[in-house]
């Protein structure tokens, strides 16, 4: 038991150290001004999913702990190719806090990461993949945790972190262009960048409430009664 | 065989034309694209490698130049091009952003209130744009070179679940736009056809997703316990795919691995270096005369392997016509259960049309 709990710490750590270290060293390597950035945030991404991907193989997870993952994923990419044609407004984001809510916080990481793996390969593949995966899963691990603090009581709270996802998405996506590709990084030059992208990460934002609002407590529902119907509880996910 | 016929309907235009094109001339099938999916890999990987670790104008140039030959050997010319026309604004956006929010440099090209706008500032961001555009170029050649299920089949040895996970999630997708059909049909004959309303249409669409939701999740834990059943996990199952290494794999991941090796050498003894600011210099430690030129050849060659493997192989191809050419070592069944792009090289692979492959699969 007690090993069982420390490995389940480990991990925990592991993956919590992974979600701040990306961040921190784009600002180290924005702050410094280091050369080859766009080398060296790409390898950074993709090591930033590997601690999920390992840890998830590690568990042995069972096929009714990797099916609801893969269902929520499918659906997400589904939707994000009928809603291809609108830039900016895909329910992806939507569905993986949902993922976040009702299975907790690793299986919203691992909805997300998938999702933007998988749908790339419809979509396009490109430097950019790693970071959706790290984003989306971010915004669905992020779900899972505040849900599990009890957090998201009152509904809108879920609508106001929707809302402010989208514009993380906005914020990680633009920041790994910015310190790849603008060179010499100030203040104005960065700033022109991120508002250049502003608009289209508010419309990612709203669409992102626009979807919660009507699936939100259905979806949230009937994802509790499944997980209670079949036992789908995982400890420590 | 749904969830192949289905990728390809997505891609619809990328995949069944290249299919077509292909069936009625074998020739167009990249040399690159029969090898093993670790040379693939690696190639791309390295120009990748290659490509942003250095930020120089002429290698850019290159790495650009070559990504787009080889992209119009991958799907065309008239495609290539018009998919390079969706880039070139990009390009334009990247070099007008740092030139208008940069003020270093030393060759004003003119002064608006005070700001001067920088020659330098507009090379580097030529340079930049140039970088991503070709990072972009060459990772959709690597994605139509490298299929989903190569790529499944290499992640396959090391991340076993994240591997079946995404080719579950490809074939759940055919299955959940199926059920979102049967659901709507049935939704229409339960409450007749919607009055035209925009809020009744966006009430049922609202309906129709949360069952499906519903729906499927239940057919997955059908699914799962059957997998269970069926000895998932029992520990005598292992990932399969069967992608020989055979000799003609050699020449080419060996060239790779030398040139990139000499590449990098090259730019981290600081070869490649090159000055924007403040005003665009050529350092003491960059290689000069013979030895960039030699540089610059290593690079030419590294970019434009695929296509130089594609003229070797055609060569090869008319010193030994006549010669039945030996087949590649690939299960016709299992070439058969790949996706749907991956038979585009069977007209090279069976040195037959696909009835062969037909024939001896029903043998």
């Amino acid at each position: 038991m007690i090993s069982d709990k420390r490995s389940v710490n480990m991990g925990m750590i592991l993956e919590v150290s992974t979600l701040i270290l990306l961040p921190v060293f784009m600002i180290l390597c924005a702050y410094f001004e280091i050369r080859q950035t766009a080398l060296l945030t790409l390898t950074t991404a993709i090591l930033a999913n590997v601690p999920f991907f390992i840890n998830f193989e590690k568990s042995r997870p069972k096929p009714r702990h990797i099916l609801p993952i893969v269902v929520m994923s499918a659906l997400a990419t589904a939707g994000r190719i009928l809603f291809a044609p609108i830039p900016h407004v895909k329910p992806v984001s939507a569905i993986v806090i949902v993922t976040g809510i009702a299975f907790g916080r690793r299986s919203g990481y691992l909805t997300g990461a998938l999702t933007a793996l998988a749908s790339n390969m419809f979509m396009g593949q490109g430097p950019w993949t790693p970071w959706q995966m790290f984003a989306w899963g971010l915004i669905g691990y992020l779900a899972g945790v505040m849900a599990s603090r009890n957090l998201f009581r009152y509904r809108w709270v879920v609508y106001v972190y929707g809302f402010v996802s989208g514009l993380l998405f906005g914020l990680i996506m633009d920041s790994w262009h910015i310190i790849s590709f603008v060179s010499p990084l100030t203040w104005l030059s960065a700033l022109a960048a991120y508002g250049a992208g502003f608009f289209f990460n508010l419309a990612h934002s709203i669409a992102t409430v626009v979807f919660l609002v009507p699936i939100l407590s259905p979806w949230t529902k009937k994802l509790t009664r499944i997980k209670s119907k079949f036992g789908l509880d995982l400890p420590g996910w | 065989m749904t969830m192949i016929v289905f990728i390809g309907g997505i891609q619809s235009s990328k995949a069944t034309s290249s299919n077509d094109e292909s069936q009625d001339k074998g020739a167009l099938v990249l040399a690159l694209k029969r090898y093993h999916p670790a040379v693939v890999f690696l190639y791309f990987a390295a120009m990748l490698l290659v490509t942003m670790l250095v930020h120089h104008p002429v290698i850019a140039g290159i790495s650009f130049l070559f990504a787009v030959l080889l992209r119009c050997r991958v799907i065309g010319v008239a495609k290539a091009m018009r998919s390079l026309l969706y880039l070139l604004p990009m390009l334009l956006m990247i070099t007008c952003i740092n030139a208008l929010v940069n003020e270093s440099g030393m060759t004003a090209l003119f002064t608006i209130g005070g700001r001067s706008f920088t020659l330098e500032a507009l090379l580097y961001g030529l340079v930049s744009g140039l970088t991503l555009l070709s990072v972009i170029i060459w990772f959709s050649s690597y994605s139509d070179l490298m299929e989903n299920g190569r790529f499944l089949a290499m992640l396959g040895r090391r991340l076993p679940v994240i591997s079946m996970m995404i080719s579950m999630i490809f074939r759940y997708i055919p299955d959940t736009v199926r059920h979102g059909r049967e659901i709507e049909m049935s939704q229409r004959a339960l409450l007749g056809s919607d009055d035209g309303h925009r809020k009744t249409k966006v009430a049922r669409a609202i309906r129709l997703a949360s069952i499906l939701m519903a729906w499927s999740m239940e057919n997955a834990i059908e699914t799962a316990d059957s997998m269970r059943a069926k000895g998932y996990q029992s520990g005598c199952r292992k990932p399969y795919a069967r992608v020989r290494w055979t000799e003609r794999d050699v020449m080419p991941f060996l060239l790779t691995l030398i040139l990139t090796g000499l590449a990098v050498i090259g730019v981290l003894s600081g070869g490649a270096a090159f000055l924007f600011y403040p005003e665009w210099y050529i350092p003491s430690r960059a290689f000069v005369g013979g030895r960039l030129y030699v540089f610059f050849g290593v690079f030419i060659v590294l970019s434009g392997l695929p296509l130089l493997l594609d003229i070797g192989e055609k060569i090869r191809d008319v010193l030994s016509l006549g010669r039945r050419r030996a087949s590649r070592e690939i299960d016709p069944f299992v070439a058969a259960m790949l996706p749907d792009q991956d038979l585009d090289g069977q007209g090279m692979l069976f040195s037959g049309d696909g009835s062969e492959k037909r024939r001896r699969m029903e043998s």
